[in-house]
Parts: C-alpha cells; sequence; structure tokens
C-alpha cells in the first residue's frame, strides 16, 4: 500500500533553485575533477615502475576549477593520500651544529648537540608532525646516467646532479657529479629530489637560527619495513638496520 | 512500501523535484549545530598542541623559510609548474616576526572556542575556515587529515552563512552575525526553525565526504600490498618499533594472522569503495556506517598512528544523520550523567519543525 506523498519540501525562489543549482554542479565538478586530475601509479612496465598521467579531459577541463576550488577555497583535492602506500620506508632526523669557528655545538653537560626529529619528549601531535619533516627527506629519486655525450656550453660547466655515494656500509654521503660522470656500471642510483633538497636547506637554515648556529649537517636514518615473509623465511639481517646518509654540512 | 516525496510529480520532472528536494529542503538545523560543535572539539584538538611550537611550523622564520618559498617558486617557475606550496595564509601576513604569528595563533583558538559554542556563528564560521585553511597551508608538514579539516570547515560555513538568511522577521544582527539559537546552551523559545541552508550544508558535506572515502578507496588498489591483503602491514610493524624477532615470534599463527590481516583490509576497502551505496540509507545501514566510522576511529588512533582522521571520520559519518536520528541521540545523551546539559530534549520532536516553519516564516 503505498502512503500518501507529501509535496517536496522546497520552498524556495524559482530563481534562487536554479541559481544554487548551478553553483553546487560547478562546486561537484570542481570536486571530481579534483579527483581525477591526479596521476596515478605507479604502474608496472617494462623499464620498472612508472606513473601514469591524469586523463586529458580531466586535466583540461580542471583548469578554471583548479584555481577556484584548488588553490583559493582549497577543497579540491585527489585524495591520493600518502599513508595509502605501503612499504615506504620510516625515517628520523640528526642533525649536527657548528658555529663560526667550526666547533660543535655543545650540550648542557659538555657533548656534542645532536637534535633528533621526532623529538622523544615532544607531545604526540608534535612528534607527528616532525615525523612527516623527517619523511619528507626519504623521498629520493632514481638517477638516470645521460644516454649521449653531455657537452657544456660554451664558457659553462656541465650541469650536476646530487647523488648518494657509499662511503661505508650503510653508509651514504651526497655528492654533486657532473651528469657525464655519473656511473654507468652503477645499478640503482639514487639521489635526492630537488624538493628534498630544497627541505633539507631550510631545516638547516631554521636550526642554525634557533640554534644560534653558523651551519648544521642532517644526517637522515631511513629503515625498510620488515617484509610479512620473515614470518616463513629468514633473510639477512642486514636488510632491516638504518641506511645513514648524510646531506653535508649547509651554511647559515 | 513507503513512497518518495517526489511520487506525485509528473514523471519527466522527478528527477529535477529529486534533485531540490536533497539539496534544497529546508530541514531542522539540528545536524549542523551537532557537526559545527564536533568540528569544533577537533579543530581545537588538532591546533592547541601546536601552543610552544606555533613559529617553528607555521612561521616564515621556521622549518620552511621565507627562502624556501622563494626557491620553490623560481624552482617551479624553471620547468613552468605551479609552486608545490599553498597559495594564501593568514600567517603570510606575519612575515618573520614570531610576536605576530603568536598573536594569530591565539587570536585563532579564541575563534574556534567561539565556533564550537556557537557564538555570532556566521562570523565564526567564516574565520574558522580562514583559519583552518591557514595553519595547514605549512608545506614542510603537509599531513593527509588536512584536506578533510578543510573539507569540513567549508561547509560549515556555507551552513552558517547561509543559514536563517531567507527568513523573515531576522533582526540585522542576526542577519549578520548568525541565529542566536545556534548557542551551544541555547533554549530557543519557539523550537527549531527549518532551514534550507542547513540542508545544502549537510548535503555539501555528505557529497564531499563520499568522495573522499571512495577515491581513497581506489586508490589504494594502486598498491601491490592492499591487493594482498598486506595494506596494514607497514603500519604494524613500523621499521623502528619492529624487530625481526618480533616477528618471527608469530611464525606459530602465520596463516590465521596473515588472513585475519588481509580480511581486514579487503573489509576496508569494500567499506570505502561501496560508502555511496549505504550511506544514505537507514535501518541497519546505519550499523554498517557507524560501526566502520567507529571501528576507523579505534584504527586510526591506536593501531595506525594516523591522529585526527579518527575523528574526522565519525563526523563525516555522523553527517549522514537525519535530524530524527540526531533528536534521538539528544534523547540518549539526556540520560548520560554530565551530559543532560548538552543535549536539546526539550526542543520540539522534528514533527513540530514544519509547523514552527510556518508560523515563525521559517529559516529557509
Amino acid at each position: 500500500m503505498r502512503h500518501s506523498p507529501s509535496p517536496p519540501r522546497s520552498s524556495l525562489p524559482r530563481w534562487l533553485t536554479l541559481a544554487g543549482s548551478a553553483l553546487l554542479l560547478y562546486h561537484l565538478a570542481a570536486v571530481g575533477l579534483g579527483v581525477l586530475d591526479a596521476p596515478s601509479g605507479p604502474w608496472p612496465g617494462p623499464m620498472g615502475g612508472g606513473m601514469a598521467i591524469a586523463p586529458a579531459f580531466a586535466h583540461n577541463l580542471a583548469g578554471p576549477t583548479t584555481y577556484t576550488h584548488g588553490k583559493l577555497l582549497k577543497v579540491a583535492h585527489s585524495y591520493h593520500y600518502f599513508t595509502n602506500r605501503t612499504g615506504t620506508p620510516s625515517a628520523f632526523l640528526e642533525v649536527r651544529l657548528k658555529d663560526n669557528k667550526g666547533e660543535a655545538l655543545k650540550n648542557a653537560r659538555g657533548e656534542p648537540l645532536v637534535l633528533r626529529f621526532p623529538e622523544k619528549d615532544a607531545n604526540p601531535w608534535v612528534r607527528h608532525r616532525q615525523g612527516i619533516l623527517a619523511r619528507q627527506l626519504a623521498d629520493d629519486l632514481p638517477v638516470e646516467p645521460p644516454t649521449g655525450e653531455v657537452i657544456a656550453p660554451p664558457g659553462g660547466r656541465v650541469p650536476t646532479v646530487d647523488l648518494w655515494e657509499p662511503v661505508a656500509d650503510r653508509r651514504l654521503t651526497l655528492r654533486a657529479v657532473p651528469q657525464h660522470l655519473v656511473p654507468r656500471d652503477r645499478p640503482g642510483i639514487m639521489g635526492p629530489s630537488a624538493w628534498e633538497m630544497l627541505l633539507a636547506r631550510a631545516y638547516a637554515r631554521h636550526l642554525c637560527r634557533s640554534h644560534g648556529a653558523a651551519s648544521a649537517e642532517i644526517v637522515r636514518h631511513t629503515r625498510e619495513t620488515v617484509p610479512p615473509v620473515v614470518l616463513f623465511n629468514d633473510l639477512p639481517p642486514a636488510n632491516f638496520e638504518d641506511l645513514v646518509a648524510s646531506y653535508g654540512e649547509v651554511s647559515r | 512500501m513507503s513512497a518518495s516525496r517526489t511520487d506525485n510529480v509528473p514523471l519527466p520532472s522527478r528527477p529535477v523535484a529529486a534533485w531540490n528536494d536533497f539539496w534544497f529542503a529546508a530541514v531542522d538545523p539540528v545536524g549542523l549545530h551537532r557537526l559545527r560543535v564536533l568540528a569544533g572539539l577537533v579543530f581545537l584538538l588538532w591546533l592547541l598542541p601546536f601552543a610552544g611550537h606555533v613559529d617553528t611550523f607555521f612561521g616564515l622564520g621556521g622549518w620552511f623559510d621565507q627562502q624556501a618559498f622563494r626557491e620553490a617558486a623560481s624552482e617551479a617557475a624553471r620547468f613552468r609548474e605551479e609552486p608545490p606550496v599553498p597559495m594564501w595564509s593568514l600567517l603570510y601576513l606575519c612575515g618573520t616576526n614570531a610576536t605576530a604569528v603568536q598573536a594569530v595563533y591565539w587570536a585563532s583558538v579564541v575563534v574556534l572556542v567561539l565556533f564550537t559554542l556557537g557564538l555570532w556563528p556566521r562570523v565564526t564560521a567564516a574565520l574558522t575556515y580562514v583559519v583552518v585553511a591557514s595553519f595547514t597551508a605549512t608545506p614542510a608538514v603537509p599531513y593527509d587529515a588536512d584536506p578533510l579539516l578543510i573539507l569540513l570547515a567549508f561547509t560549515l560555513m556555507v551552513g552558517y552563512l547561509l543559514l536563517g538568511q531567507f527568513a523573515r522577521g531576522v533582526s540585522l544582527a542576526e542577519r549578520l552575525l548568525g541565529p542566536r539559537d545556534a548557542f551551544l546552551l541555547s533554549r530557543p523559545a519557539e523550537g527549531p526553525r527549518a532551514s534550507a541552508g542547513a540542508n545544502v550544508a549537510v548535503r555539501l558535506l555528505q557529497v564531499h565526504f563520499a568522495v573522499a572515502v571512495v577515491a581513497s578507496g581506489l586508490h589504494k588498489l594502486q598498491f601491490g600490498d592492499w591487493w594482498s591483503g598486506l595494506g596494514y602491514w607497514s603500519a604494524l610493524h613500523r621499521p623502528f618499533e619492529t624487530t625481526v624477532e618480533e616477528i618471527k615470534a608469530n611464525r606459530p599463527m602465520a596463516d590465521t594472522y596473515l588472513s585475519l590481516m588481509s580480511l581486514a583490509a579487503y573489509a576496508t576497502l569494500a567499506w570505502q569503495i561501496a560508502f555511496p551505496a549505504f550511506a544514505w540509507r537507514r535501518g541497519l545501514w546505519r550499523v554498517v556506517l557507524l560501526g566502520g566510522a567507529a571501528l576507523a576511529f579505534v584504527g586510526c588512533a591506536f593501531v595506525l598512528d594516523l591522529p585526527l582522521f579518527g575523528p574526522l571520520m565519525v563526523i563525516g559519518c555522523l553527517s549522514y544523520l537525519t535530524p530524527a536520528e540526531w533528536r534521538r541521540l539528544d534523547g540518549l545523551l539526556a540520560v548520560m550523567p554530565g551530559l543532560r546539559g548538552l543535549a536539546r530534549v526539550e526542543s520540539p520532536p522534528p514533527a513540530k519543525v514544519a509547523k514552527a516553519t510556518v508560523v515563525s516564516g521559517g529559516h529557509r
């Protein structure tokens, strides 16, 4: 048996519902395009994992909505959360500071001052954000050697690339290498991304300012997640130790 | 079988009628008010712990300083891209002045308290959105929950900017500052007045939240570990906190352990991807909606180390409650010791809302 229906309860003026509907449709389109206009991946491919670009229709349509909803209102987002990713390494940072004379800053006990982030005694919310600071430096990228010869412009130098150079077992240091000298016989060469380097310099400047130091050396400790296969087989323990990478000294 | 409110509308016009009914029906604004209180508490929970670290995290002399902004802009310009830094923030106006940053921070805390209480909500809701968008604009510490904070603040701002604007007999002060009955402890004499503005805001939150939940669920499918049911492995065995020996201790029950973990991962995926199919349904589906939110709350807070996500998931899921369901929750609140003062048990039941609308002119 059907109940007697009640009339729709909207009693707004027609012009207002039309205008409101137009705004809503624009808003929903902006939100939807924010989700679609994002790269996806990494997907498996013949050359390893690669990112797929956003669909062209979404990218082209998203122009104005990216500005209004992404930049101005900040409500358009891909919702491709970093925390959805699995197997990303964890990281913490150690920072050593030096004064104008090049001597290490000391703590109250007269020992060299070593700052650690996340700080153990910070409250959990601050520690969580400091964890994000550290994790942002664990964003290395593969460094591809050039396929052809790189020739410097007249009067110029060959561009350099930053790469991690092993200096001891599970210890790396940052080295700027001319592009043509990137080793071709060593697979899996990694280097920090440009964003990572920008952040490392910014962190160093901030810590120098806040501690009155002249220079700071940021040392990154990363560790991979123990894989589930350990439930069934033994793996060499070295796989689960810290990888220590130094960004070198950055002056204020 | 119950009839829809649009059943008496000619068939060709039904989609339009359903659209208007979904978005523009005047409803009891109880849901908007309750969501405001919960959201305000979450905003405070998010901002207050930074009290001793304000300049460090948010100032232009902190972790991400002015020079970093300049470098990001020039790097982006080199590749003809947009700089990966937020376009605006109230804190940019403070420059490197740490005192100004502190002043803005504490003023923002006051705004959030006023907003939570429901004082001058039209103004404080707009300011709350500005506060949330500003304090999430620090490129050094982007967190996945930040977009949900902004989304919540934005939709509540829309709701309070619209609430009661089309009603008759509203004073100029109320039109500018917002309705007085939004105050947390107010006891409106004439009962709640139905509002289309409140409905628009809550619907916006519902739709946007559903998009976020589904998009995040689909994104998980881009990673093999989620397909293998190992999506929670990394979170449960954080590298600096877990040793190989601890994991080896689970060897005797490895199959059971992995089966339960993969079941949890697939349940999460199913809940997220099917979210729109049950979020708007009532009856037992509420158990799926709110049960999932409760599990998300517990999991994010105590297992996955994802602060803020749990409360935000709960608020997002509660936004699907109807005004009648909110009133029933009020009734439950009234019998809990110490919380009776917060429950508006003397408010008229939803059935009287329409009448109140006619009598008072209604908040549309």
